[in-house]
């Protein structure tokens, strides 16, 4: 056989092969570098995780190696736990507020901080900072120095410059705590998803502000924002929002530090905790708490990811709210603006915004930022 | 040929490449990291030992007092039968020796304020009731209940810390009122001295500071004697809890202290005029106040009686330990035998009362004033938790106080919710 048939033999064979080239002695170093992790995430996630859900179908009290099996009385325990259900409540209380105030101040903040001409990264970093602090200095903080009940506590004096009674149950009343628990979680957090919000705003084309300025949209007005900036932060706004969620449901540091065992402020970790890690040392239930814990989490996290569509295609997304789409959203070619509607009642057709935008010179219409440009979606594709 | 193959120092030809030497410090550092977890220190500051013989290794919470991990010390340099290494236990005490003696490793000889039934029954602890049984009448009586269960004694117990209120005695005298018997008497005096600087009465910022002492004044206790349902429940339990509301709503309370009431602080700085409070305060608060006086938690309700809570720490000998019978040597040694020790720990440092009868009669410190009133409350009105109550028991209890004292819930109803889910745990 000659040598050019040898090498069109070989030829099929080496093009079968799709992967990255492989580089000679990588794989010792692969599993150099892979093994110490493994062996990590084996001992400290993996193996305790099983151990866990072990212990969960176990009487376990003061012992990780129990005898007794009790199928799930664990599970069926939780299901009448008057105290559990409470602190899911309590969750679901703080995640209303805490999630939507994070969401529209990180997301401010990112919109107000990424319009500075200078400074920008001055404002970002001062944002930023109080992410490295710790919630249990934050709360050491906000306990004895902003929201102590005396006369001298800042905000109580703040409240007096503004002719306000002062308040001395912050953290032994409701809806004070309310207040206390979610500005510091909000101080902490605040910053680090302003970043992503302006990472976010970063990445939007600065075409797509144009075209919207040629279509009529004042720069930096209010329809600007919602119809391009908010639109194109849909990525960034549902990862946040999941993000959020996550946190909200393992928030622990500041109830526990701010209000203790109150059954009133008690997130379900803290309940958690107290069952298996406080003087219970109740194991098997802690762990079926943890479980039950999780699997809420997990579905939570798939249905909002689900519902507001993240990682998925418009398509997709647009199947899902199909309905609410078809609601709100005016027939093809038709104005998005708010029809004239005449003395019959007939709606009479205003003409389109591109020929708006062509009859009507932008920067002499004082009205321009009340019309609508064609759809940001379609220029971002 | 490939790329690679040529490169210089590759594993081929022998020599360490770059990628190599990465992978080795890759492994080294996961190594050290996976060596710095077996570690057993995390929170713990061996101040060294004394001694020869076996070592042993003698686990201490961090008391706030100045000298005292000194004086635990000097303690064991007494002590020739073993090399005992005391390790003075800082940040949360209780899970960080529940997790040791769980996991059996580091801890010989241990102190406790909360011998649980849970844990007994484990083999946590060592029965020491072979060490208690010959002196158990030289201790108060109150301080055997908590190191008591069915009989087995589980714990030598080292000091006593009665709860009771601290009050200002210029403000009474002033105000022409005597130190209250009854809770009725306690309402009304700290109404009269609530003022717009000052609050009448500190109860904690939670106002639940005293809610235990006052299972006992109101005539009940925290379990019945069979130790198979809780005996809380009483009318005059609920009538004090509603008491406590009636002073909430008319602002007779001090709240939001920066700190809480088991630091004399707040009210040594004048913020209410009578407060909740342990016996270790009283050197910090006559140092500041020269008209501090002290009285027992009051009667509520027709069946009261006046109580003092006796908090106490108690030491014991792991389950786990390997030298068990040198632990229980030691411990006998140091919190039976060494009266100067136990004399010295009490009352140099905080104030605590020790809990051998004999030592505290010899103690200057409790023959006159408010160390002798605070003796005299311990011996003749002092109540102990029992080991029995365990968390899922205590937790409804505790909630229902909660519930009572910060969202104005019917105490009575909560209360009898609260007393069929503890009876629940019991029987679960």
């Amino acid at each position: 056989m000659s040598a050019s048939t040898e090498v069109r033999a070989a030829a099929p064979t080496r093009a079968a092969r799709t992967g990255p080239t492989r580089i000679k002695g990588s794989g010792l170093a692969f599993w150099l570098f892979f093994t110490p992790f493994l062996v990590g995430l084996l001992v400290f996630t993996i193996l305790p995780l099983i151990w866990g859900g072990t212990l969960s179908l176990f009487e376990a009290r003061g012992t990780v190696l129990p005898t007794k099996f009790i199928g799930l009385d664990n599970f069926r325990g939780f299901l009448v736990d008057t105290a559990f259900l409470q602190s899911l409540r309590t969750f679901i209380v703080f995640a209303l507020f805490i999630v939507p105030v994070t969401m529209a101040s990180s997301l401010g903040l990112a919109v107000l901080v990424n319009g500075l001409p200078r400074f920008q990264m001055f404002f970002r970093s001062v944002f930023f900072l109080p992410t490295a602090c710790s919630y249990v200095v934050a709360c050491v903080v906000w306990r004895l120095s902003l929201f102590n009940g005396l006369e001298s506590g800042v905000v109580n004096q703040v409240l007096g410059v503004l002719g306000m009674d002062s308040v001395s149950a912050w953290l032994s009343a409701s809806p004070y705590w309310w207040i206390v628990l979610v500005s510091v979680r909000l101080w902490l957090q605040v910053g680090f998803y302003m970043l992503l919000f302006l990472a976010g705003l970063q990445a939007i084309p600065t075409q797509l502000y144009e075209a919207a300025a040629v279509d009529g949209l004042s720069p930096g007005g209010f329809r600007m924002f919602r119809l391009i900036t908010l639109p194109q932060l849909r990525t960034t706004s549902a990862a946040v929002l999941l993000l959020l969620l996550i946190a909200a449901f393992q928030a622990f540091d500041e109830f526990y530090n701010l209000t203790g065992n109150n059954p009133e402020t008690r997130p379900p970790l803290v309940y958690l905790y107290n069952i298996a890690l406080g003087p219970q040392q109740d194991f098997g239930r802690g762990s079926a708490g943890a479980l039950v814990l999780t699997a809420i989490m997990v579905i939570a996290g798939l249905l909002q990811t689900w519902l507001v569509g993240f990682g998925s295609d418009d398509d997709r997304r647009g199947g899902r709210f199909g309905f609410l789409r078809r609601l709100f959203r005016r027939p093809a070619g038709a104005p998005q603006e708010p029809a004239v509607v005449g003395a019959a009642g007939a709606a009479t057709t205003a003409p389109s915004t591109a020929d708006l935008s062509a009859a009507v010179p932008v920067s002499a219409d004082p009205s321009a930022d009340e019309r609508t440009p064609s759809d940001p979606q379609e220029g971002a594709r | 040929m490939t790329r690679n193959a040529a490169l210089p120092g590759s594993p081929r030809t022998g020599r360490l490449s770059r990628r190599s030497a990465l992978g080795l410090g890759g492994v080294a550092l996961a190594g050290g990291a996976l060596a710095a977890c077996g570690g057993n220190t995390g929170g713990l500051t061996d101040t060294g030992g004394g001694g020869g013989g076996e070592t042993l290794s003698q686990w201490y919470h961090q008391y706030g007092e100045d000298g005292t991990q000194e004086a635990v010390k000097k303690y064991v340099e007494g002590y020739d039968k073993a090399t005992v290494n005391v390790n003075w236990v800082t940040g949360d005490y209780a899970a960080r020796l529940s997790t040791a003696l769980l996991s059996g490793g580091g801890v010989d000889v241990f102190e406790n304020n909360g011998i649980a039934v849970d844990q007994a029954q484990q083999g946590r602890y060592v029965d020491l009731t072979d060490v208690m049984e010959p002196v158990k009448d030289q201790f108060n009586e109150a301080s055997l209940g908590p190191v008591t269960i069915d009989g087995k004694i589980w714990g030598i117990p080292m000091i006593l810390d009665p709860q009771h209120f601290y009050y200002r005695k210029s403000l009474f005298e002033k105000a022409g009122i005597e130190p209250p018997e009854t809770w009725d008497d306690l309402v009304a005096a700290a109404t009269e001295l609530t003022t717009s600087d000052q609050k009448g009465l500190f109860l904690g910022n939670n106002f639940d500071a005293n809610s235990w002492a006052m299972v006992w004044a109101a005539g009940g206790s925290p379990m019945n004697e069979a130790k198979d349902a809780v005996a809380y429940n009483t009318p005059g339990y609920a009538e004090g809890l509603g008491a406590v509301q009636t002073m909430i709503e008319d602002g007779v309370l001090l709240t939001g202290a920066p700190s809480d009431w088991a630091d004399p602080a707040a009210f040594a700085a004048g913020l209410s005029a009578i407060t909740w409070g342990g016996c270790w305060a009283l050197p910090a608060l006559e140092s500041q106040l020269d008209d501090i006086g002290v009285f027992p938690h009051p009667a509520v309700g027709a069946e009261g009686r006046q109580v003092a809570f006796m908090g106490s720490w108690n030491e014991q000998v792991a389950g786990n330990s390997e030298k068990i019978d040198a632990a229980k040597e030691f411990a006998k040694w140091l919190w039976i035998d060494q009266t100067e020790s136990q004399t010295d720990w009490a009352l140099s440092y905080g104030f605590h009362i020790p809990p051998i009868t004999a030592v505290a009669e010899q103690a200057e410190a409790l023959k006159e004033g408010n160390g002798l009133e605070i003796a005299t409350m311990a011996k003749d009105m002092g109540v102990t938790g029992p080991p029995e109550w365990t968390g899922d028991i205590s937790t409804p209890h505790s909630d229902a106080v909660s519930n009572i004292l910060k969202n104005g819930a019917d105490p009575a109803e909560e209360l009898a919710k609260a007393e069929e889910a503890s009876n629940r745990a019991i029987g679960s």
